[in-house]
Protein backbone atom coordinates (compact mmCIF):
# COMPACT_ATOMS: atom_id res chain seq x y z
CA UNK A 1 0.00 0.00 0.00
CA UNK A 2 2.46 2.18 0.76
CA UNK A 3 4.09 1.55 -2.97
CA UNK A 4 1.22 2.28 -4.47
CA UNK A 5 0.59 5.80 -2.14
CA UNK A 6 3.74 6.43 -3.38
CA UNK A 7 2.93 6.62 -6.64
CA UNK A 8 -0.34 7.72 -6.55
CA UNK A 9 1.95 11.06 -4.61
CA UNK A 10 3.90 10.91 -8.07
CA UNK A 11 1.39 10.71 -10.74
CA UNK A 12 -0.51 13.48 -9.03
CA UNK A 13 2.76 15.67 -8.73
CA UNK A 14 3.58 15.41 -12.10
CA UNK A 15 1.09 17.97 -12.96
CA UNK A 16 2.32 20.02 -10.63
CA UNK A 17 5.71 19.70 -11.89
CA UNK A 18 5.22 20.62 -15.24
CA UNK A 19 3.50 23.66 -14.61
CA UNK A 20 6.12 25.06 -12.42
CA UNK A 21 8.71 24.27 -14.93
CA UNK A 22 9.46 27.50 -16.70
CA UNK A 23 8.70 28.14 -20.47
CA UNK A 24 10.87 27.60 -22.88
CA UNK A 25 12.75 30.98 -24.23
CA UNK A 26 10.88 32.32 -26.97
CA UNK A 27 13.07 31.89 -30.19
CA UNK A 28 14.95 34.92 -30.69
CA UNK A 29 14.07 37.41 -33.74
CA UNK A 30 17.46 37.74 -34.85
CA UNK A 31 19.72 34.62 -34.24
CA UNK A 32 23.29 35.91 -33.49
CA UNK A 33 26.85 33.64 -34.33
CA UNK A 34 30.36 34.02 -34.32
CA UNK A 35 30.09 37.27 -32.37
CA UNK A 36 34.57 38.22 -31.55
CA UNK A 37 36.03 41.10 -30.82
CA UNK A 38 39.38 41.81 -31.83
CA UNK A 39 42.01 42.36 -28.74
CA UNK A 40 43.47 45.83 -28.80
CA UNK A 41 46.71 47.03 -28.80
CA UNK A 42 47.72 48.56 -25.62
CA UNK A 43 46.59 51.77 -25.30
CA UNK A 44 44.33 51.79 -28.02
CA UNK A 45 41.17 52.67 -26.94
CA UNK A 46 38.77 51.84 -30.49
CA UNK A 47 38.74 47.69 -31.48
CA UNK A 48 36.23 46.29 -34.20
CA UNK A 49 33.99 43.57 -33.38
CA UNK A 50 32.53 41.49 -35.84
CA UNK A 51 29.39 39.10 -35.71
CA UNK A 52 26.70 37.02 -38.10
CA UNK A 53 22.91 38.13 -37.98
CA UNK A 54 20.40 36.25 -39.15
CA UNK A 55 16.86 37.15 -38.99
CA UNK A 56 14.14 34.74 -37.98
CA UNK A 57 11.53 36.76 -38.88
CA UNK A 58 8.77 36.71 -41.60
CA UNK A 59 10.01 40.68 -41.50
CA UNK A 60 12.88 42.75 -42.42
CA UNK A 61 14.59 43.47 -39.26
CA UNK A 62 16.61 47.31 -38.84
CA UNK A 63 19.29 47.40 -36.94
CA UNK A 64 20.22 50.62 -35.50
CA UNK A 65 23.25 50.27 -32.75
CA UNK A 66 24.88 47.80 -30.36
CA UNK A 67 25.88 48.41 -27.06
CA UNK A 68 28.48 46.78 -24.53
CA UNK A 69 28.76 47.42 -20.71
CA UNK A 70 32.31 47.10 -21.11
CA UNK A 71 33.00 49.70 -23.54
CA UNK A 72 31.93 53.90 -23.32
CA UNK A 73 30.50 53.72 -26.94
CA UNK A 74 30.01 51.84 -29.84
CA UNK A 75 28.81 52.56 -33.41
CA UNK A 76 28.46 50.64 -36.72
CA UNK A 77 31.15 51.35 -39.82
CA UNK A 78 32.03 49.90 -42.72
CA UNK A 79 35.30 49.65 -45.04
CA UNK A 80 34.60 50.63 -48.47
CA UNK A 81 36.40 49.56 -50.67
CA UNK A 82 37.75 51.28 -54.06
CA UNK A 83 40.14 49.32 -56.09
CA UNK A 84 43.42 49.00 -53.21
CA UNK A 85 41.67 51.79 -51.15
CA UNK A 86 39.83 51.28 -48.27
CA UNK A 87 37.48 54.27 -46.67
CA UNK A 88 35.60 53.83 -43.47
CA UNK A 89 32.24 54.74 -43.20
CA UNK A 90 29.19 55.27 -40.06
CA UNK A 91 26.12 53.06 -40.42
CA UNK A 92 23.32 54.26 -39.35
CA UNK A 93 20.90 51.68 -39.70
CA UNK A 94 21.69 47.99 -41.07
CA UNK A 95 18.20 46.57 -42.66
CA UNK A 96 18.19 42.56 -42.86
CA UNK A 97 15.46 41.11 -45.10
CA UNK A 98 13.34 38.50 -43.48
CA UNK A 99 15.43 34.70 -43.66
CA UNK A 100 18.64 36.52 -44.50
CA UNK A 101 22.04 37.04 -42.99
CA UNK A 102 24.22 39.55 -42.72
CA UNK A 103 27.91 39.84 -41.66
CA UNK A 104 29.91 42.15 -39.61
CA UNK A 105 33.30 40.95 -40.84
CA UNK A 106 36.65 42.17 -41.05
CA UNK A 107 37.38 44.56 -43.93
CA UNK A 108 33.46 44.94 -44.63
CA UNK A 109 30.89 45.81 -42.34
CA UNK A 110 32.37 45.89 -38.45
CA UNK A 111 31.53 47.12 -34.67
CA UNK A 112 33.88 49.70 -33.36
CA UNK A 113 34.08 49.89 -30.24
CA UNK A 114 35.48 52.59 -28.21
CA UNK A 115 36.41 53.45 -24.57
CA UNK A 116 37.13 50.19 -23.13
CA UNK A 117 36.76 50.14 -19.38
CA UNK A 118 39.72 47.89 -18.90
CA UNK A 119 42.63 46.44 -20.44
CA UNK A 120 40.70 43.36 -22.62
CA UNK A 121 42.58 39.52 -22.80
CA UNK A 122 42.35 36.78 -25.74
CA UNK A 123 39.18 34.89 -24.56
CA UNK A 124 37.72 37.38 -22.10
CA UNK A 125 33.86 37.41 -23.16
CA UNK A 126 32.01 40.39 -23.73
CA UNK A 127 27.91 41.05 -22.98
CA UNK A 128 26.83 43.04 -26.34
CA UNK A 129 23.36 44.14 -26.65
CA UNK A 130 21.96 44.86 -30.47
CA UNK A 131 19.79 46.97 -30.87
CA UNK A 132 16.95 46.36 -33.04
CA UNK A 133 13.82 48.81 -34.07
CA UNK A 134 11.52 47.64 -31.41
CA UNK A 135 13.57 44.77 -29.83
CA UNK A 136 17.03 44.20 -28.26
CA UNK A 137 18.82 41.00 -28.96
CA UNK A 138 21.96 40.05 -26.38
CA UNK A 139 25.37 38.31 -27.46
CA UNK A 140 28.29 37.44 -25.96
CA UNK A 141 31.58 38.16 -28.22
CA UNK A 142 34.76 36.48 -27.66
CA UNK A 143 38.02 38.56 -27.40
CA UNK A 144 40.64 37.03 -29.88
CA UNK A 145 44.17 37.58 -29.97
CA UNK A 146 46.27 39.19 -32.71
CA UNK B 1 79.89 39.22 -96.05
CA UNK B 2 76.71 37.41 -95.74
CA UNK B 3 77.80 34.19 -93.71
CA UNK B 4 79.66 36.88 -91.40
CA UNK B 5 76.81 39.25 -90.57
CA UNK B 6 74.48 36.02 -90.54
CA UNK B 7 77.18 34.67 -87.67
CA UNK B 8 76.59 38.06 -85.67
CA UNK B 9 73.18 37.67 -85.98
CA UNK B 10 73.21 34.64 -84.91
CA UNK B 11 75.58 35.26 -82.01
CA UNK B 12 73.44 37.95 -80.58
CA UNK B 13 70.28 36.03 -81.10
CA UNK B 14 71.68 34.04 -78.63
CA UNK B 15 73.67 36.55 -76.19
CA UNK B 16 69.79 37.82 -76.01
CA UNK B 17 68.75 34.67 -75.03
CA UNK B 18 71.18 34.40 -72.21
CA UNK B 19 70.28 37.59 -71.12
CA UNK B 20 66.26 36.86 -71.12
CA UNK B 21 67.05 33.97 -69.38
CA UNK B 22 69.20 35.11 -67.08
CA UNK B 23 67.27 38.15 -66.24
CA UNK B 24 63.88 35.27 -65.98
CA UNK B 25 66.44 32.98 -63.08
CA UNK B 26 67.68 36.50 -61.52
CA UNK B 27 63.60 37.84 -61.47
CA UNK B 28 62.31 36.90 -57.82
CA UNK B 29 59.59 34.59 -57.94
CA UNK B 30 56.51 35.25 -55.84
CA UNK B 31 53.83 33.40 -57.32
CA UNK B 32 51.24 35.22 -55.32
CA UNK B 33 51.86 38.15 -55.33
CA UNK B 34 51.62 41.30 -58.00
CA UNK B 35 54.86 41.84 -58.96
CA UNK B 36 55.84 45.51 -60.67
CA UNK B 37 57.04 45.54 -64.12
CA UNK B 38 60.20 46.47 -62.90
CA UNK B 39 62.09 47.21 -59.59
CA UNK B 40 60.91 50.53 -58.19
CA UNK B 41 63.30 52.65 -56.30
CA UNK B 42 62.20 54.02 -52.82
CA UNK B 43 64.06 57.42 -51.38
CA UNK B 44 65.84 56.65 -48.46
CA UNK B 45 64.28 59.50 -45.99
CA UNK B 46 64.54 60.16 -43.00
CA UNK B 47 61.93 58.69 -40.69
CA UNK B 48 61.60 58.62 -36.99
CA UNK B 49 61.72 55.38 -35.24
CA UNK B 50 59.84 53.90 -32.06
CA UNK B 51 62.78 54.89 -30.21
CA UNK B 52 62.37 58.79 -31.74
CA UNK B 53 65.44 58.47 -33.17
CA UNK B 54 66.05 59.12 -36.81
CA UNK B 55 66.48 56.26 -39.62
CA UNK B 56 65.36 55.53 -42.87
CA UNK B 57 64.49 52.58 -44.90
CA UNK B 58 67.89 51.91 -46.12
CA UNK B 59 68.53 50.41 -42.67
CA UNK B 60 66.87 47.46 -43.46
CA UNK B 61 69.10 46.87 -46.69
CA UNK B 62 70.13 43.12 -47.18
CA UNK B 63 66.39 41.41 -45.92
CA UNK B 64 63.51 41.49 -47.92
CA UNK B 65 60.67 44.36 -46.54
CA UNK B 66 57.27 43.40 -45.67
CA UNK B 67 56.07 47.09 -45.85
CA UNK B 68 52.77 48.29 -44.40
CA UNK B 69 51.23 51.63 -44.14
CA UNK B 70 48.53 53.13 -42.35
CA UNK B 71 47.79 54.15 -39.06
CA UNK B 72 47.16 52.91 -35.39
CA UNK B 73 43.84 54.50 -34.91
CA UNK B 74 42.37 52.48 -37.59
CA UNK B 75 40.07 49.85 -36.25
CA UNK B 76 39.44 47.54 -38.49
CA UNK B 77 41.75 46.64 -41.93
CA UNK B 78 45.35 47.66 -40.01
CA UNK B 79 44.95 45.34 -37.25
CA UNK B 80 43.55 42.96 -39.51
CA UNK B 81 46.44 43.68 -42.21
CA UNK B 82 49.46 43.22 -39.50
CA UNK B 83 47.87 40.02 -38.05
CA UNK B 84 47.65 38.68 -41.14
CA UNK B 85 51.63 39.45 -41.51
CA UNK B 86 52.84 38.48 -38.36
CA UNK B 87 50.73 35.46 -38.94
CA UNK B 88 53.19 35.05 -41.90
CA UNK B 89 55.89 35.61 -40.54
CA UNK B 90 55.06 32.79 -38.28
CA UNK B 91 55.72 30.40 -40.77
CA UNK B 92 59.04 31.51 -42.53
CA UNK B 93 61.85 29.28 -42.37
CA UNK B 94 64.38 32.35 -41.97
CA UNK B 95 62.61 34.87 -40.49
CA UNK B 96 66.00 36.81 -40.23
CA UNK B 97 65.55 37.42 -44.00
CA UNK B 98 62.47 39.33 -43.60
CA UNK B 99 61.78 42.81 -41.87
CA UNK B 100 58.09 43.47 -41.21
CA UNK B 101 57.49 47.25 -41.46
CA UNK B 102 54.65 49.44 -39.98
CA UNK B 103 55.02 53.37 -41.43
CA UNK B 104 52.39 55.32 -39.92
CA UNK B 105 51.02 58.35 -41.97
CA UNK B 106 49.10 59.19 -39.16
CA UNK B 107 52.21 61.56 -37.20
CA UNK B 108 49.47 63.15 -35.31
CA UNK B 109 48.28 60.87 -33.54
CA UNK B 110 51.01 57.79 -33.63
CA UNK B 111 53.69 59.11 -31.28
CA UNK B 112 56.96 56.82 -31.24
CA UNK B 113 55.78 55.09 -28.30
CA UNK B 114 52.29 54.38 -29.40
CA UNK B 115 53.36 53.38 -32.43
CA UNK B 116 56.33 50.58 -31.27
CA UNK B 117 53.84 49.55 -28.24
CA UNK B 118 51.54 48.68 -31.57
CA UNK B 119 53.96 47.41 -34.07
CA UNK B 120 55.27 44.86 -31.55
CA UNK B 121 52.02 43.87 -30.50
CA UNK B 122 51.65 42.24 -33.64
CA UNK B 123 54.92 40.55 -33.42
CA UNK B 124 57.85 41.64 -31.38
CA UNK B 125 60.47 41.64 -34.45
CA UNK B 126 58.33 44.46 -36.46
CA UNK B 127 59.08 48.40 -36.41
CA UNK B 128 57.01 51.32 -36.54
CA UNK B 129 58.24 54.16 -38.28
CA UNK B 130 56.81 57.92 -39.16
CA UNK B 131 57.46 60.93 -40.60
CA UNK B 132 56.64 64.24 -41.21
CA UNK B 133 53.94 64.87 -44.05
CA UNK B 134 56.42 65.61 -46.91
CA UNK B 135 58.94 62.52 -46.29
CA UNK B 136 55.45 60.15 -46.35
CA UNK B 137 54.45 61.71 -49.44
CA UNK B 138 57.35 60.78 -50.85
CA UNK B 139 57.56 57.29 -49.93
CA UNK B 140 53.70 56.92 -50.57
CA UNK B 141 54.40 58.06 -54.36
CA UNK B 142 56.81 55.51 -55.99
CA UNK B 143 54.68 52.74 -54.03
CA UNK B 144 51.45 53.93 -55.65
CA UNK B 145 50.14 54.50 -52.49
CA UNK B 146 46.94 56.75 -51.91
CA UNK B 147 45.78 58.27 -48.84
CA UNK B 148 43.61 60.86 -47.54
CA UNK B 149 42.18 62.13 -44.18
CA UNK B 150 38.60 62.06 -43.64
CA UNK B 151 37.06 64.97 -42.12
CA UNK B 152 36.36 64.39 -37.75
CA UNK B 153 33.34 63.24 -36.45
CA UNK B 154 31.76 65.05 -33.46
CA UNK B 155 34.36 63.33 -31.28
CA UNK B 156 37.28 64.40 -32.80
CA UNK B 157 37.84 60.92 -34.31
CA UNK B 158 38.71 60.96 -38.32
CA UNK B 159 39.71 57.23 -40.17
CA UNK B 160 42.02 57.60 -43.02
CA UNK B 161 41.26 55.90 -46.38
CA UNK B 162 44.15 54.24 -47.68
CA UNK B 163 45.53 51.67 -50.07
CA UNK B 164 45.24 48.06 -48.04
CA UNK B 165 48.29 46.39 -49.91
CA UNK B 166 51.72 44.50 -48.24
CA UNK B 167 54.55 46.06 -49.84
CA UNK B 168 57.76 44.27 -50.55
CA UNK B 169 61.17 45.70 -50.88
CA UNK B 170 63.87 43.36 -52.02
CA UNK B 171 67.33 43.38 -49.97
CA UNK B 172 68.47 46.42 -52.75
CA UNK B 173 65.44 48.12 -51.26
CA UNK B 174 63.13 48.37 -54.51
CA UNK B 175 59.65 47.95 -54.36
CA UNK B 176 58.90 44.54 -56.34
CA UNK B 177 55.55 43.45 -55.50
CA UNK B 178 53.09 43.38 -53.44
CA UNK B 179 50.31 41.21 -51.70
CA UNK B 180 46.65 41.65 -50.42
CA UNK B 181 46.26 40.93 -46.93
CA UNK B 182 44.33 38.14 -45.69
CA UNK B 183 44.33 36.83 -49.06
CA UNK B 184 45.38 33.30 -49.75
CA UNK B 185 46.50 32.74 -45.59
CA UNK B 186 49.67 31.24 -45.80
CA UNK B 187 50.89 31.85 -49.32
CA UNK B 188 52.98 34.39 -48.98
CA UNK B 189 55.39 32.70 -46.61
CA UNK B 190 55.03 29.92 -48.91
CA UNK B 191 57.01 32.44 -51.67
CA UNK B 192 59.03 33.83 -49.24
CA UNK B 193 60.34 30.12 -48.15
CA UNK B 194 60.61 28.99 -51.77
CA UNK B 195 62.91 32.72 -52.39
CA UNK B 196 64.93 31.87 -49.57
CA UNK B 197 65.35 28.43 -49.97
CA UNK B 198 66.75 28.99 -53.36
CA UNK B 199 69.22 31.75 -52.14
CA UNK B 200 70.64 29.22 -49.51
CA UNK B 201 71.12 26.91 -51.77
Amino acid sequence: MTTRALVCLALLATPAVAIAAPKPAPAPKVFISQAWIRQPPPGMDMVAGYATLVNKTKAPVVLTGVVSPLFKNAMMHESVRHGAEISMQMLDKVTIAPGKTYEFKPGGSHLMFMGPKHALKPGEQVPLVFQFKGFDAAATAVVKGP
Amino acid sequence: MFPSRLTTALALALLLGACAQSASTDKPQFPHAAITPAPVAVPALSLENTAGKLTSLDQFKGKWVWLYMGYTSCPDVCPAAMSYLAHEYKLLKNPILVQGVFVSVDPKRDTPKKLGEWAHFYDAHFVGLTGDKTTIAAIAKPLGFGYSFDPPDKTGFYGVEHTNLVFVLDPQGRYVATYVPGDQPGMMAQDFNALTKEKAS
